[in-house]
């Protein structure tokens, strides 16, 4: 039995290396942007390591080994999306860009009075290029009043906003009506919204068109006005729906019930906590050269000498827990290992029964929907929901008049495919190394979702594993192991 | 016939490090007959330590982890007895080896093996013959088997010291 005087060294040791954990863990946080490729190939060593280790038994050189399956795995890979052609690129561009585009855009210019006397604005309209009526895409900001005094020499700020009903290119100018000692003069600002879709020559004739309208003594900063890209998204399809159907739902719940408000508003609460934090961490990922570059090149490294990192890292540990953290190593390795390899099939099987049964019923977007519900199957919990959820607003947004049948057909398909997953697939597949409590999945499913967004979600089980098997190998090894 | 001076001496091969670990591994019974090629593929689960006079190189009572084969130095088998006191068992140099059946099961270690001077050793563990096995099944059975005749032998050897002792006794009484 260790004295009282050896055992508070070591507590404080204990102390002292969990410290430096969490000040490891908050680094990593802090940087986790620049991670994401890194995790990437690590996640791809991990599934393809076993083969790698096959290979290399059967007499193949490790290298020769690594080259090979890489060969094979991107050579499938490379076919699948050769054979997938452009239809997933494109769906995923589209159903992305309804999902997160805004409704609405703002900008502001200012009026600057160059001028010895006051500047009046008494009114404001405004009006195509090609002088058609009235387009209500573009509107002053509710703060802006007129009339507008702008004294000399000030500058005075007007605000714009932009909804408009479609992803067109819009072009019009407003027309700001001069009153006092330029009664009569109008001052003239062409603006522009969802520019991406208008011609590559469109700002050089703005710029150009500007300058004809410009009046002597007064300046507008900007002399045009671009007001960024906005369209109706999955939501605002959804609010149209309801406000059909709100009239109904009101003679049932009072007046009160604002079901179109409502829509919008939860709507981008639940975009901006499923993606918010992951396009951070995504971003390191979605570069194409990132991809295809860096990540086979980490990952070949990892399955090359990852053996030889991880024998370094122990080398430099103490020899007193020298046996204690090689057996922490290979119950982290089996921990990681299993569950990451099984979540991969788990994953697959899933994604190609959603695929198939959304296309079955024709649901619009069906190969990214049924990709999006595939991995999000891996959260417990909460994953099937999010599949669910996904499948019933692309569903509601795109289903038209059937929108409602759409939306009963897609739970049907999803409630088949997780009586399949968890009968058959998750017992089978799934690795049960890491053992938790139901709420103990939910809290850190929540954490995770809080800090990383849907990746947080996707890695809070594996990593809460991995942290209770160390915690659970230091208990061992103070209770186990007599260290010095 | 004396070789050439000049060519011998460019075409010298030095022995390596890894050569000689390869000769002393080929000592240790589990290792007997394996080739060059075959020691390349355990190379990379072996591990190398270097332990201090005095430091313990596994503690009496540790869950066993896997077997240590001695590279140089001196390390003391030693036993705590009832009255506290530690008992050497025996002194174990370079090319012995210890704690094989940690390679089979976790049971606590009997003994304590404590560097009585200066050493190095590699650690040979279990988990790592596991993957082998998985791995390597061929590579993975040869060794298992060949800890298993170990054990065979030894478990022999006990059996036939027992039966003596039995029989002194029975003479005895």
């Amino acid at each position: 039995m260790s004295s009282p005087t050896s055992v508070m060294p070591l507590t404080i040791r204990i102390l002292l290396a969990l410290l430096l954990i969490a000040g490891l863990s908050l680094f990593l946080y802090k940087i986790h942007g620049v991670l994401a490729p890194f995790v990437l190939a690590f996640v791809l060593a991990y599934v393809l390591a076993p083969i790698i280790d096959r290979l290399e038994g059967s007499g193949i050189g490790r290298t020769s080994s690594i080259l090979l399956v890489f060969l094979s795995v991107f050579s499938l890979l490379g076919f699948g999306v050769f054979a997938a052609g452009n239809r997933l690129t494109v769906e995923v561009r589209e159903l992305t860009d309804r999902m997160q585009r805004n409704e609405s855009t703002q900008s502001l210019f200012l009026v600057h009075n160059k001028g010895d006397a006051p500047l009046f604005i008494d009114g404001a309209e405004w009006e195509y290029v090609d002088g058609k009526p009235n387009q209500t895409s573009f509107e002053l900001s509710d703060d802006v009043i007129l009339p507008l005094e702008v004294l000399p020499g000030q500058k005075r700020e007007i605000s714009l906003s932009f909804m408009p009903d479609s992803l067109l290119f819009t072009q019009t100018n407003l027309r700001l009506e001069l009153g006092g000692n330029r009664a009569g003069q109008w001052l003239v600002l062409p603006v522009v919204g969802n520019l991406r879709h208008g011609n590559e020559r469109v700002p050089s004739e703005l710029g150009l068109k500007a300058s004809e309208y410009q009046i002597r003594g007064v300046d507008l900063e900007p002399n045009w006005v671009d007001m960024g890209e906005a369209g109706p998204n999955v939501f605002t399809d959804i609010g149209k729906m309801a406000e059909t159907v709100q009239p109904t739902l009101q003679s049932y719940w009072g007046d009160d019930l604002d079901l179109v408000t409502l829509i919008k508003e939860q709507g981008d609460t639940l975009i901006n906590t499923l993606l918010g934090s992951t396009t951070v961490f995504l971003g390191g990922v979605v570069s194409g050269l990132t991809f295809v570059v860096i990540v086979p090149f980490v990952a070949f490294f990892f399955l090359k000498e990852g053996r030889q990192i991880s024998r370094k890292v122990i080398e430099l540990v103490p020899n007193a827990y020298f046996e204690l953290c090689l057996n922490l190593l290979h119950q982290i390795n089996g921990q990681i290992g299993g569950y990451i390899r099984g979540q991969i099939l788990a994953t697959s099987v899933v994604a190609t029964l959603a695929i198939s049964g959304l296309s079955i019923i024709g649901l619009q977007y069906a190969f990214p929907v049924g990709l999006l519900a595939g991995f999000a199957n891996m959260i417990p919990f909460l994953g099937p929901l999010i599949g669910i959820i996904s499948a019933s607003i692309v569903a509601l947004a795109t289903g038209g008049t059937l929108a409602m049948s759409l939306v009963g057909k897609v739970i049907v398909i999803f409630l088949v495919i997780q009586i399949i997953d968890n009968i058959l697939i998750q017992p089978t597949v799934v690795a049960k190394s890491v053992e938790m409590h139901p709420l103990m999945v939910l809290f850190v499913v929540m954490v995770g979702s809080q800090l990383m967004g849907i990746v947080g979600m996707l890695i809070a089980v594996p990593l809460t594993g991995i942290l209770k098997v160390i915690v659970q190998s230091i208990y061992v090894g103070i209770r186990g192991y007599r260290l010095q | 016939m004396v070789g050439d001076p000049f060519w011998s001496n460019i075409f010298k091969r030095e022995q390596s490090e890894e050569d000689a670990l390869f000769e002393i591994l080929t000592q240790i019974p589990i290792f007997q007959d394996f080739s060059q090629r075959e020691f390349k593929k355990i190379q990379g689960i072996l591990h190398r330590r270097s332990w201090g006079t005095g430091e313990a190189i596994v503690q009496e009572g540790n869950p066993g982890f896997g077997m240590y084969i001695i590279l140089s130095g001196d390390v003391d088998i030693v036993h705590q007895v009832e009255n506290g006191s530690m008992q050497k068992l025996a002194q174990l140099g370079a090319g012995d080896f210890f704690g094989e059946q940690a390679l089979l099961d976790e049971s606590p270690r009997t003994a304590a093996a404590i560097a009585a001077s200066p050493c190095k050793a590699i650690g040979f563990f279990r988990p790592d013959l596991l993957e082998l096995i998985e791995s390597n099944p061929r590579l993975g059975l040869k060794i298992v088997m060949r800890l298993s005749q170990m054990i065979s032998v030894r478990l022999r050897h006990t059996n036939r010291l027992l039966k003596e002792a039995r029989e002194q006794n029975a003479q005895q009484t």
